[in-house]
């Protein structure tokens, strides 16, 4: 039997060789029944037989020779039959159903298959039942998804604007605000465009080149003088560079001189408890004349369900606001040179007033536009305090320090409206299935491609990733679900907010989220899009702006300290430590050189108000050069001695050093080798080195 | 009388692995075995034996071979391998188990009954 066996397998394996399979299989796809045919022709059987055993391999789902075998089985059995003395009708009657029997001989048939092709069949079925699942378990979701829609219940708009409601009109200033911003645009706008409609022309008709700072420039009619290339209203409020022999010296000084009264209503709108917005997303702009739009606001819907997202409440105050402080810049400038020193202190108040409006916003734009127009106000009152040292009274000194010293308690970052603004986008986006939890939903996924800039150009040039995403929608990997994605921004701001208050020590918090943050950009591009992706900021600049403006705030309250003396004492303080805690609660201290105070130099009847700067070492309060580093340093240089931060995207490691006393250590590079100079009060002449030469 | 299909499922087999133990067959032999010495009783047509042959086969219970009979013509003769013939031993062990629990419940007569 052993010997049976072996000739077996040999046989099996010659018939199976590859390249007799191949050739079985090319030839088996077409002629699959030939060698069994060519048995019964050769067999010449009853034809009633004959058509039976040839229906049977005809309808078995078998190999070539399987059905060759098969037939020549159900052959001999038939002769046997026929040699046994059975009649044609008796072998007929016997034979059963062909197809039946095809069926039942094809199965038994391949469990004589080698092991190979049953493995291969087995993981094909199992292959086979799983993707049936996968389809299944898809389908189910996919309805699961598309008929889920969001419930849009909480109106924070309305909570937006409840904590106005408390104050009388009188206390508000955005009104007045964006009424003298109508103004401006009535009254200056017009002149501003017909400036720039001569500007243009002049590109036409002179040879327009660039200076050094970038300006085009062209001579005037004398062919003498260069004036940029900018209309005379733009130098005046965007460069603050407008200078006498630009030819819309005299028209633009005059119209701002026009402007003055409102000037003063913006003075006393500034000095009012709150800025009193009311936000809505009902906002439009109207074209009042040619070339000049505003925005006219109504009141939001009711319903949250007929209002826009929190994030198409637009702050076209911010601007107004940024404006009036740069305005008034210009204004102290003049008010000094006139003497009028009464206005300019008058505008170093209401300054400070604005930068405390725009902070209670609580939009992170609203903060750092806030920083902005207080640095302005830092630096404005010092340059004039510098060139005319007793031109304001001790009680005036006394007056800006006040208003500066609240502005100041409003430093920080506040992001409650930005929380508002995310948790209102996923009410809109999300189901909401009572406990916190939902589900992305079509419309949900609209709006996030929308707020996430997808919706429009790349929507088409990135087709099939749109596609894998709308595929993947259903499964909930693309969008997170509403609960996580709600936990990971709000940690995200409170991280933000830590490092905010923890001071420049703690900015690596946000700098680790920054890289997360990429990480989530850069997701975005690819196939994933999220709600954390998409609107969470890349902050640590911000934060960074933060500590760098509270540094300001501590040195100008310094400066204004230090004045104050000088206009009492009618000489300047030796050291900072004379001045607590009489007029400075205390001796601010130096971030960046841990353990030390912020440093004093009376020097050629001045003084300089000076920090270590990025290098963390003392330079006698030299500046770095101008032309190879900005003039404050940044607080990203900091490091701390942690190798990895958690945050609330993932994990991010990195290298903080501290020396043997725990003391923050920098990082190589470390900086200039110079100090970062607040204020140097050291008196110059002039207000601009260029005018002192034609003086 | 034939059998029901479970009964005939179970039963089958054996008989053709009993038949086959004591000498190689061919189809046609089987069928007419089958159906004279059980009286009809396990009696199948081809459309049952073949499949069953096949099972067997791949199961390595029976083997195959074709053969020129007397008469000149070829057929495919079946045996028992060595681990058909304990197979059947298992069976025949289980038959008889399952007979002596049918007689004792009265199901099949026998010497209690």
């Amino acid at each position: 039997m052993s010997n049976i066996k072996l000739h077996q397998a040999w046989q099996w394996s010659v018939e199976h060789s590859p390249m007799l399979n191949l050739v079985r299989w090319v030839t088996g796809i077409t002629r699959k029944n030939d060698k069994a045919f060519a048995l019964l022709d050769a067999a010449e059987l009853p034809a009633r037989v004959d058509a039976l055993i040839r229906q049977t391999v005809s309808k078995s789902k078998l190999w070539t020779n399987e059905r060759a075998e098969i037939a020549r089985e159900l052959i001999a059995h038939a002769q046997d039959a026929i040699e046994a003395g059975r009649t044609e009708e008796e072998i007929d009657n016997g034979f059963g159903d062909p197809k039946r029997i095809a069926k039942l001989m094809s199965r038994s048939m391949k469990r004589k298959r080698p092991l190979a092709w049953r493995s291969y069949r087995n993981m094909k079925r199992l292959a086979g039942s799983m993707a049936l699942l996968v389809i299944v378990s898809y389908a189910a979701l996919a309805v699961r998804y598309f008929t889920g829609s969001p419930s849009i219940k909480r109106n924070y708009i309305a909570e937006l604007n409840a904590p106005n409601a408390v104050y009388r009109e009188d206390q508000k200033a955005w009104k007045v605000y964006m009424d003298v911003e109508l103004q401006w645009k009535r009254h200056v706008q017009p002149t501003q465009l017909a400036q720039k409609e001569r500007y243009a022309k002049d590109v036409q008709d002179h040879d327009a080149k660039y200076t050094e700072s970038n300006y085009p420039v062209v001579l005037d009619e004398d062919g003498e003088n260069e004036y940029p290339l900018r209309p005379g209203i733009d130098l005046f409020f965007i460069h603050n560079d407008l200078t006498p022999e630009h030819p819309d010296y005299q028209e633009t000084m005059a119209l701002a001189k026009a402007f003055e009264p409102q000037l003063a209503r913006v003075r006393q709108a500034a000095s009012r408890p709150v800025l009193g917005v009311e936000y809505t997303d009902n906002v439009e702009q109207v074209e009042i004349e040619q070339g000049i739009w505003v925005y006219v606001s109504e009141p939001a819907a009711e319903d949250p369900e007929d209002q826009q997202s929190l994030i198409e409440v637009v702050l076209p105050h911010l601007g107004a606001m940024r404006k009036f402080a740069m305005h008034m810049v210009i204004d102290s400038r003049w008010a000094f040179e006139e003497g009028d020193v009464d206005r300019a202190a008058a505008n170093s108040i209401a300054i400070a007033g604005l930068a405390r409006h725009c902070m209670q916003d609580g939009y992170l734009i609203s903060d750092l536009v806030g920083f902005v127009i207080l640095d302005s106000g830092y630096e404005s009152l010092s340059e004039q305090l510098r060139i005319n040292p007793a031109s304001l009274t001790k009680e005036q000194l006394v007056s800006i320090a006040y208003v500066y010293a609240i502005a100041g308690r409003e430093l920080g970052l506040h992001l409650n409206t930005e929380r508002m603004m995310f948790d209102d986008l996923l009410q809109r986006m999300y189901t909401d299935d009572g406990d916190g939890q939902g589900r992305m939903t079509p419309e949900g996924h609209e709006l996030l491609l929308e707020v996430g800039g997808y919706a429009s150009n790349r929507r088409k040039e990135f087709l099939f990733e749109d596609a894998w995403q709308t595929l993947g929608q259903p499964l909930g990997f693309v969008a997170g679900n509403r609960k996580s994605q709600h936990d990971q921004y709000h940690r995200a701001i409170d991280l933000i907010e830590q490092a905010a208050q923890g001071g420049p020590e703690s900015i690596y918090l946000v700098q680790g989220l920054d890289i997360q943050v990429e990480t989530e950009n850069h997701r975005l591009d690819g196939y994933f899009i999220s709600p954390v992706g998409v609107m969470l900021p890349a902050i640590s600049h911000a934060v960074n702006n933060l500590f760098q403006i509270q540094l300001m705030h501590e040195g100008f309250m310094a400066m204004l300290a230090i004045e104050t003396y000088r206009a009492e004492h009618g000489q300047l303080p030796r050291t900072l430590e004379q001045l607590a805690p009489g007029y400075l609660p205390k001796v601010p201290d130096d971030p960046f050189n841990p353990g030390h105070p912020m440093q004093y130099k009376v020097e050629k009847g001045g003084y300089v108000l000076y920090v270590a700067g990025a290098d963390g070492d003392l330079d006698g309060g030299d500046e770095p050069d101008p032309e190879d580093h900005d003039r404050r340093s940044f607080f990203q240089r900091y490091s701390a001695k942690h190798s990895f931060i958690e945050t609330p995207l993932g994990r991010v490691e990195f290298q903080i050093q501290r020396d043997e006393h725990g003391r923050v250590q920098f990082q190589e590079p470390q900086g200039p080798d110079s100090d970062w100079v607040l204020f140097d009060m050291r008196p110059k002449p002039k207000l601009k080195p260029d005018s002192e030469s034609k003086d | 009388m034939k059998l029901e299909r479970e009964l005939m499922r179970g039963a089958g087999p054996t008989a053709v692995l009993k038949l086959l133990s004591n000498k190689e067959m061919y189809g046609y032999e089987l069928v007419e075995a089958l159906a004279k010495q059980t009286d009809g009783v396990l009696a199948m047509g081809q459309s049952s034996l073949y499949p069953m042959l096949y099972n067997l086969e791949a199961k390595e219970l029976i083997e195959a071979d074709w053969r020129s009979a007397d008469n000149g013509r070829d057929r495919k003769y079946y045996a028992l391998t060595p681990k058909g013939k304990k197979k059947l031993k298992a069976d025949m062990e289980a038959w008889a188990k399952l007979a002596e629990a049918m007689t004792s419940i009265g199901v099949l007569k026998g010497a209690m009954a």
